[in-house]
């Protein structure tokens, strides 16, 4: 039976969805207090008519519509998947006053860029950009690589009864903790400590680069969030190609790959066993991958020489993680052979380790897609009457059951359709087809890499397309299919 | 006479040669950065705002070159060089303008990136402090945005309140 719903529950979901939004308001305290220290006065006034609109909006909805049900499953997948549009719609309010895009759907797209950690960007004019919104744009990609719900789920104890719907609603698939309020509490722990580790090790490559102690500061601040939470912003219009560093080049490498591995692995790491990393299916089934696309992308760019290494691999390993770092000169991409290309494409495609910030496929599923081909061939090798168990290991030895297998397949499947779609979608507008499916694969996969596709002249249809995919994408689907659920069940009455 | 015809026509011949290897292609970055196959190697003439900062390396200093469009690193052997740069571009400067003529590579055999190795600079424009104007509805909007919100903070804390008493 599928649950009916009244007024009721959308009186419980707005009020949740407006202490939601009261979070988010004291998020853009920030970027006002650098405003203030930075004397950047227009800014200010942006992030003031944001941080009050957003949180004018939010408590009128706490105080007009109360909860009126017990929350249940079904409001935190609907709350999650409205919270990000809304989020996105706040967040894009500041970036819009600062006159650096050609319309508020633009702004919309950056922040929804920003927050689903994608990368790809429509901003005019980033190196005059003021430090406060560039503040803005590498701390949504913090916010919504941590989780915005998992944020205020930490903080709020109101819903913890379906916190876990929260945390599910979000593409989190595995607890690390038996409460998941602690699990949110220890990523945000693990974080905070990455976020000082990053920061020294940036801080240094940049200053000995001769950037200010200032400018280091909110770089190395600014690209900690982009890569760890696998964004792909930086604050110059050349990205990480703007640094000419092969240090920080290497630094950002390392933070990627520590953003792409899972949560729960970082847990065990940390807490259980380091042999766990030389055991880990994800681990392996990364090793694999990245072995196999490099072996492809060398083949493909050895006229290049000694660059391919440097160009090459960082790309590949910036499409593999999701984060969408470049280190290329302007449309260098578009010059890559297109077995090249294709190499960075099925990288995009697979994306991280589940319960990471990364988007796409997942290792995990790709993982058990792979395994259960072959596990059917050996069942068809084997005696009639014979029984066959295949087993695998992530933290403990588990069955590859029809359950997981059914899973693994239904992901997989979703977001190969909308990577087509997608590409289907921007080909109809005229784009080639591999620059189509690229620019498809790097929106729905949050991975922010871009072959020219994505910019401020492209159809504003495409844009709104890039703009779900990139919302979909990062929530995995499924809150967003029950909350359609939830909308039809409406008319269905 | 023939001789002089034939000194005259040699220089010329010479003149003419010497000045395709230094000739420097008045292509826009943009073109460049299109078509590298068709610059790397070769001397290219690019102008643009001066951004950011130089930064160093071990053999030399990067200033990055941005013509709004299109960004590219220029790799300065002489550092002192950059002496001459007075403005650099940021949110509260533009950037001088420089005229930079240089060696194209699409993968540079000493950086392995796409950049630029500088052979001659010059400023076009000098650079100045940017000076914003802030347009009057965003005051007045900021202005009556933060009193409902005060309001509003106010309403809600009371609410708070009353609903924890009853």
């Amino acid at each position: 039976m599928i649950i009916s719903p009244d007024r009721r529950d959308f009186s419980t979901i707005l009020n949740i969805l407006g202490s939601l939004i009261l979070g988010l308001s004291l998020f853009m305290l920030i970027p006002i207090i650098v405003a203030l220290v930075k004397g950047e006065q227009a800014p200010f006034l942006d992030f003031l008519i944001g941080f009050s609109f957003s949180a004018i909006l939010g408590m009128f909805l706490t105080l007009v519509f109360p909860i009126k049900k017990e929350v249940s499953w079904i409001h935190a997948f609907f709350t999650v998947s409205l919270g990000w549009l809304v989020f996105s719609l706040l967040g894009a309010i500041p970036l819009y006053l600062s006159a650096h895009f050609l319309s508020f759907v633009d702004a919309w797209f950056e922040s929804m860029s920003g927050f689903s950690t994608t990368g790809l960007t429509l901003i005019r004019d980033l190196d005059h950009l003021s430090v406060s919104h560039n503040m803005w744009r590498h701390l949504t990609m913090f916010i919504g690589g941590q989780g915005i719900i998992l944020a205020s789920l930490s903080i709020l104890t109101r819903a913890r009864s379906v916190a876990l719907g929260f945390y599910i609603g979000e593409a989190r698939q595995e607890k690390i903790l038996p409460n998941v309020i602690a699990t949110a509490r220890f990523i945000w722990k693990v974080s905070f400590i990455y976020l000082i580790l990053g920061v020294i090790t940036f801080f240094t490559i940049l200053y000995n680069q001769g950037l200010t102690a200032e400018r280091s500061f909110f770089h190395a601040l600014w690209l900690f969030f982009a890569s760890f939470d696998t964004g792909g912003f930086a604050p110059q219009a050349q990205n990480i190609a703007y640094y000419h560093s092969f240090y920080l080049e290497i630094a950002t490498i390392v933070f990627m790959i520590l953003g792409a591995i899972n949560f729960n692995l970082h847990f065990w790491l940390w807490n259980k066993s380091k042999k766990e990393i030389f055991k880990n299916f994800e681990i392996k089934t990364f090793f694999f991958t990245i072995c196999s696309l490099s072996i492809i992308l060398y083949f493909s760019l050895i006229k290049m020489g000694p660059a391919m290494f440097r160009k090459g691999f960082y790309q590949l390993i910036s499409a593999h993680t999701g984060c969408g770092f470049t280190n290329l000169a302007g449309g260098e991409l578009n010059h890559f052979p297109a077995l090249g290309l294709l190499a960075i494409i099925f990288a995009m495609m697979i994306g991280g380790c589940v319960c990471s910030t990364t988007g796409g496929i997942k290792l995990m599923r790709l993982g058990i897609v792979f395994k259960s081909f072959f596990m059917e061939i050996k069942r068809w090798m084997m005696p009639f009457r014979a029984v066959y168990r295949n087993r695998f290991h992530h933290l403990q030895s588990l069955v590859l059951s029809d359950k997981r297998m059914k899973e693994a397949y239904l992901f997989f499947f979703i977001f190969l359709f909308t990577y087509v779609a997608g590409a289907i979608v921007a080909m109809g507008f005229g784009y080639p087809a591999s620059e189509a499916l690229f620019e498809s694969v790097s929106a729905t996969a949050n991975v922010g890499l871009s072959v020219g596709v994505t910019s401020s002249t492209m159809p504003l249809a495409l844009k709104l397309v890039y703009i779900f995919q990139m919302w979909a994408g990062r929530l995995e689907f499924i809150s967003i299919f029950v909350s359609l659920g939830f909308i039809v069940s409406l008319f269905r009455k | 006479m023939k001789m002089k015809t034939k000194f005259f026509i040699f220089c010329l011949l010479f003149t003419a040669l010497f000045t395709s290897f230094v000739y420097a292609e008045n292509a826009s970055l943009g073109d460049i950065l299109a078509s590298p196959n068709n610059f790397t190697g070769k001397e290219v003439q690019i102008e643009g705002e001066v951004i950011g900062e130089p930064l160093n390396d071990e053999a030399g200093v990067w200033v990055n070159v941005s013509t709004g469009q299109e960004q590219i690193g220029v790799f300065f052997e002489d550092k002192e060089r950059i002496e001459e740069i007075i403005y650099w571009g940021d949110y509260s400067t533009t950037g001088d303008q420089i005229r930079v003529i240089g060696v194209f590579y699409k993968n540079c055999p000493e950086h392995q990136v796409s950049d630029l190795h500088l052979k001659s600079l010059k400023i076009i424009h000098k650079g100045y402090e940017n000076e914003y104007v802030i347009s009057p509805w965003k005051k007045q909007l900021a202005k009556i945005l933060s009193m409902i919100c005060l309001a509003m903070a106010l309403i809600y804390f009371i609410k708070l309140r009353y609903g924890k008493r009853n």
